[in-house]
């Protein structure tokens, strides 16, 4: 939330008035100006201001796609040149078939290609893309060897104000379990596969690849013995319930916070991680 | 000649050179055999592009400059400069100096005396204390660019022109042109600049135009001058005359004008650094080099090692920064400045300010951003508005903007607006570290001169009255008018990420004044 340094949260319902007067203001988002020339907010949240400019930052909203951002989305259906694909926005976006990589090549689509649509995306798939333009409708590619269509995990949705902007939305535990934050709210666990990485990081000449932090983390998961998949299930769900707990008590969304939690469940069985008290519990080192 | 042949069609192309009858050999051969030109690498790092790069989350702006020709182009001269490093090493450790370390205390005296007689200089001549001193036939002791030429005489001198309307106290030594008779090597006089004379005997007296800091001590000693000395054996009966009441003085020493008693200088640094010029004096002649045999040559060694080391010195660091990113620093500067402007967070992720910036590149993006955050363009009319914006479109000199006078308040108070803008993002950028910008000479870029004609043209004035409102060239005007039409387009797509909508039809309305006419036809010849 950016707010002037001296100035208070300010906090408004619909319908309440701003400012009286709106010379020489500009109306952002969730605000508008009523017949007396009043600035009255539209929406329930905090009042944001930036020099002259005044819009209301809604506490529980939509997300609001930004160029750029990567996002993890659902496809609703299909047409005849491109996916419908749901990213908990006040749209669904469209990700064209002239934006995806066909088996990691880039080329010219061909009608074959749009008939076969279905062998990349169907509907209901989980996929993980980034958002090109957002300016008429929101656009998404899948250029990166990174991105595409997520299987064999846990997705789970989240209230999109708890997640904070970040570089890397791809982050890898030490146990071995991957989380895509997607930006949008919208979230995917899965187990880590070294191989899948290693492709992807060959195959991409525009990915970054990891930051020095999941390298070395990597490596901590290449070394360790192989575990039998119950264990790997266990640690998704692990996973999986401290991003709902800390969805529930509108604590932020991020890998350290995930860990924190993860880690202060160990001693409990996973599935009594959803309730109330322990999440409390669990969430306290957060809290504070 | 251009590119010869079809592209794709032709494997051949021919060219046919018409040369003139003047054609130097050596050109021709170049011209028909010699090397392409180098392609050198123009990139240069845009705030557009930063805020762009900043935006996408998979890379940094630092990975595209990694990849960018520049520095491929720097890596390329890492070879070269290490193979003359190395060459420069091997010559340092052959290089034998005897006495190395007290060698080096030496050279630590003579240069910690020539800085104190430096300071000493700088103050005598000041023309407050100098000026009294320029008489005719009084001694000097000149040394300038490395070269010393010994004593002469005052012949004349004279002041630059527009410092002579400036008070004592502000005026520099380099605006006094002092006449000095001083002996030169007869070689030299011919050619534009004299050299002083390498053998005495062969010397020739002229008279030389020195500037006042050239003169590094003043004489009480003042010589009877010949009024004519535009003859050769005048001169040397001058020179004569000089040689004559030397050889009387005790010591053969020429009297130094004492810059406290004699030329009344009341400055503290004056006398501090008269005391460390004789303690640093006192020191070298106790030195146990200074009275060894061949202790010119053996320090004129001893300096080309120093110069050597000096060089390698240089190489290195030149070395260093092939290896780092190119341009890194501006990347450092310039997200600095983006941070205190509040267009990017902490961590280096755009907040508000900075994705309205990131769709502006047809204008100067942080003097407009704020601007729109200001809500300077909400209560103007877009005709207003379009003038506005023309300041940051259309190219001028400085120096045109200097004294325009406005015809239209309100356009008057809106071109105030944005130089208030300009100069804030200019001092914050400058605070940053950026040494480059100049507050002043950022601001006057912004150039009001086409204000009024666009101004004009968007309430419907003809092409034909515009151009009669300015000296500008027609086509300048044209090439303004669609600079500022993008600018306005991009304006609208960057209003609309901060949702203010009345703005957004106000650039657009705005817009729509400006394109109509001639100035916007694509065709000249058809009417479409």
């Amino acid at each position: 939330m950016q707010q002037t340094t001296t100035e208070q949260l300010v906090i408004v319902t619909p319908g309440e008035t701003i400012m009286e007067d709106n010379e020489g203001y500009l109306l952002g988002h969730g605000t508008y100006l009523d017949d007396d020339n009043r600035v009255v907010a539209s929406k329930c949240g905090i009042v944001e201001r930036i020099s002259q400019y005044i819009s209301v930052k809604p506490l529980q909203s939509r997300y609001m796609p930004r160029d750029g951002d990567v996002i993890v989305g659902r496809i609703s259906k299909l047409t005849h040149s491109s996916w419908v694909v749901d990213i908990n926005g006040y749209q669904d976006a469209i990700l064209r078939l002239s934006s995806v990589n066909i088996a990691t090549t880039q080329r010219r689509k061909t009608y074959e290609d749009s008939l076969n649509m279905r062998a990349l995306f169907v509907e209901d798939d989980v996929i993980v893309a980034e958002i090109m333009d957002s300016k008429k409708f929101v656009s998404l590619q899948t250029r990166s060897a990174r991105y595409g269509k997520l299987s064999k995990g846990i997705f789970i949705k989240v209230k999109p104000m708890l997640i904070k902007p970040s570089h890397n939305r791809f982050h890898t535990f030490s146990f071995g379990t991957e989380i895509i934050i997607g930006a949008n709210g919208y979230i995917f666990i899965r187990q880590f596969d070294p191989q899948r990485e290693r492709v992807a990081k060959q195959t991409n000449p525009f990915s970054l690849g990891h930051t020095v932090k999941q390298e070395e983390e990597e490596k901590k998961v290449n070394q360790q013995p192989v575990v039998n998949s119950q264990e790997h299930m266990i640690n998704m769900i692990r996973v999986r319930n401290a991003v709902a707990a800390l969805d529930k008590l509108l604590l932020p969304i991020h890998p350290d916070t995930i860990l924190k939690v993860v880690e202060a469940s160990r001693t409990l069985e996973p599935k009594y991680m959803i309730e109330h008290e322990h999440m409390l519990t669990m969430t306290a080192s957060i809290r504070s | 000649s251009g590119r010869a042949g079809r592209r794709g069609i032709d494997d051949r192309g021919i060219v046919i050179i018409m040369l003139k009858k003047d054609l130097d050999e050596s050109q021709a051969r170049q011209m028909l055999s010699g090397k392409p030109d180098k392609l050198n690498s123009a990139f240069y790092l845009s705030y557009y592009m930063i805020l762009n790069l900043m935006r996408v989350e998979e890379i940094t702006p630092e990975y595209i400059m990694q990849r960018s020709l520049l520095q491929y182009q720097n890596e390329q001269k890492k070879p070269e400069l290490e193979k003359q490093k190395l060459a420069i090493d091997h010559k340092l450790s052959d290089m034998v100096i005897e006495n190395e370390g007290q060698m080096k205390t030496f050279y630590y005296l003579k240069r910690q005396i020539e800085i104190q007689k430096n300071q000493i200089r700088n103050i005598i001549t000041k023309p407050i204390y100098a000026a009294e001193f320029l008489n005719t036939g009084r001694m000097v002791q000149v040394s300038a660019n490395g070269k010393t030429w010994g004593w002469g005489p005052i012949i004349n001198f004279a002041v630059d022109r527009v410092a002579q309307t400036k008070p004592m106290e502000s005026r520099s030594p380099t605006d006094y042109s002092v006449d000095v008779l001083l002996y030169c090597d007869p070689v030299s006089i011919h050619h534009d600049v004299p050299q002083p004379a390498p053998n005495p005997q062969e010397a020739v007296p002229e008279i030389v135009p020195v500037s006042l800091n050239s003169i590094e001590s003043f004489s009480t000693l003042r010589i009877y001058l010949n009024k004519n000395l535009k003859t050769l054996s005048s001169r040397h009966e001058v020179m004569n005359r000089i040689k004559e009441t030397i050889s009387r003085l005790p010591n053969e020493k020429i009297p130094l004008a004492d810059p406290v008693s004699d030329m009344n200088i009341a400055e503290e640094l004056i006398v501090s650094s008269q005391k460390e010029l004789a303690a640093l004096e006192d020191r070298l002649n106790q030195h146990p080099l200074s009275n060894s045999p061949n202790i010119e040559a053996s320090f004129a060694h001893f300096m080309k090692k120093v110069e050597l080391e000096q060089h390698a010195q240089k190489l290195s660091k030149e070395i260093e920064d092939c290896g780092r990113i190119s341009l890194i620093n501006d990347l450092n500067q310039m997200q600095r400045v983006l941070r205190r402007l509040q267009f990017v967070s902490k961590d280096n992720h755009l907040l508000t300010k900075g994705r309205v910036a990131a769709e502006i590149s047809a204008g100067d993006s942080l003097v407009l951003t704020e601007l729109i955050f200001q809500a300077a363009f909400n209560q103007m009319p877009p005709e207003n508005i379009a003038a506005v914006l023309s300041a940051l479109v259309f190219d001028a000199k400085p120096e045109d903007n200097a004294n325009y006078k406005f015809n239209v308040k309100p356009l008057e108070e809106a071109y105030e607006q944005l130089l208030k803008s300009a100069k804030r993002v200019a001092e914050v950028t400058k605070d940053a570290g950026v040494e480059k910008v100049e507050v002043d000479t950022y601001v006057q870029s912004f150039s009001p001169l086409l204000m009024e004609v666009t101004h004009a043209w968007c309430k419907g004035s003809p092409f034909i009255e515009i151009c009669k409102m300015t000296s500008i060239y027609e086509g300048s005007i044209v090439r303004s008018m669609r600079r500022l039409d993008e600018l306005l387009r991009q304006l609208c797509v960057a209003t609309r990420t901060i949702g203010d909508t009345a703005l957004e039809e106000k650039f657009a309305k705005a817009s729509t004044l400006l394109k109509r006419d001639i100035v916007f036809s694509t065709s000249l010849y058809i009417q479409q």
